[in-house]
């Protein structure tokens, strides 16, 4: 139960700790209100708690595949929130609300999508659990990783944008979240709405998909043991596109207000 | 008669579907006291199956495998479904996600006629 505990925090909590421990070092450099952190974890809190309490019919639907489809929706909209605060952050957009609602958003649908498979298995082992101890010491072990994490991450980040290494910062926001958005591949194939998926290599022998390590390495840059072909394409694809288009349209914004002050 | 070609072509497709879905073959694990029955099942090779599991317990379950790149959670008296394969012949191991000491399995895949 205890290593049991810790694991479900590394897979289900550190996500949601990763994606506001880079979001709060951007805002601190840019020097934005925190008023999207309130919002975005009261809300996400909340719906969690909704989307746990409506899950059990929630899954019935679409001939049982009602759950997946939802995390999948969800899934793509955190993913347009953080491409949206992306652009507000290092890209063209300066749109001070927009990035508050966009981080407010992003954090909201993390905690929603994580917090809800969180609740279910507390609930269930709170209210039937035979070894209340070993949960609570696992919850508290949990806790102190995924904050241990998110301090590091924090400091790391806030490092590279004061050495105005900002598309660091921004790289490693895409391949987490890139990482996040490939998880929606699996989720098709257990419902049969996608053909099954092939791996292209295997590296299980090294780091294991079920080691901690692994678990680390997944809610940090959505790592696979044996990846398919497609969850690839459409990792590069999510993660280094959007990261080309920022980078060029940044240097074109440069190039441009270089000439202006030229002439 | 254009409406009839497509009600015809409608009906094709569903009776295509229909026919495909029972193609299928399908197989049940029931999870109960937190273990699964049975531990191993054994499903042919090379071909997609649907596992229908039944969680008879009164706490949740997450049906979870690494090998098989599935998780799905079910509740307490309910049952859900996972389409898994086609598969190599193998060992594919599964797990409950809340009580992986005593909830644990295999899927044993194995080519048609291949005997014990």
């Amino acid at each position: 139960m205890l290593i049991n505990s810790i694991i479900l925090f590394l897979r289900d909590a550190l996500p949601a700790f990763i994606l506001i421990s880079v979001l709060l070092a951007f805002a601190n450099q840019q020097q934005r209100s925190l008023m999207w952190l309130g919002w975005g974890t009261a809300l996400g809190f909340f719906s969690a708690v909704m989307l746990a309490t409506l899950v059990d019919n929630l899954s019935e639907l679409a001939e049982g595949a009602g759950m997946e489809l939802t995390m999948i929706l969800l899934q793509c909209l955190a993913y347009g929130m953080i491409l949206l605060n992306l652009a507000c952050s290092v890209g063209r957009q300066h749109n001070a609300r927009l990035w508050q609602l966009t981080a407010a958003g992003a954090v909201l649908l993390t905690l929603t999508l994580d917090g809800a498979n969180f609740l279910v298995f507390f609930v269930g082992f709170w209210t039937h659990g035979t070894s209340p101890l070993a949960l609570m010491l696992g919850t508290m072990m949990g806790a102190a990783v995924c904050i241990s994490v998110a301090v590091l991450l924090y400091l790391l980040c806030q490092h590279w944008l004061a050495g105005h290494r900002v598309w660091l910062c921004a790289l490693f926001l895409l391949c987490w979240s890139a990482g996040q958005l490939v998880h929606i591949l699996p989720l098709l194939a257990q419902v049969d709405l996608i053909s099954p998926l092939q791996a292209v290599w295997d590296t299980s022998q090294w780091i294991a998909d079920s080691s901690e390590m692994g678990h680390l390495l997944h809610s940090l840059f959505g790592y696979e043991a044996a990846p398919s072909f497609w969850q690839l394409v459409i990792y590069l694809l999510s993660a280094l596109g959007p990261f080309a288009w920022l980078y060029l349209s940044k240097r074109q914004d440069n190039a441009a207000h270089l000439l202006g002050e030229d002439l | 008669m254009a409406r009839v070609l497509t009600n015809c072509g409608y009906l094709a497709l569903g009776l295509f579907c229909l026919s495909a879905m029972g193609a299928v073959p399908e197989y049940e694990l029931v999870l109960k006291d937190h273990l699964f029955y049975p531990s191993k099942l054994e499903i042919p090779a090379n071909m997609k199956v649907r596992l229908i599991v039944h969680n008879q317990d009164d706490t949740p379950e997450e049906f979870d495998s690494f090998d098989l790149n599935r998780e799905k959670v079910i509740f307490p008296q309910r049952k859900a479904t996972v389409y898994i394969g086609p598969l190599q012949p193998g060992v594919y191991h599964f797990f409950g996600e809340y009580n992986p000491n005593s909830a644990r399995g295999q899927v044993i895949v194995k080519e048609p006629g291949d005997a014990d």
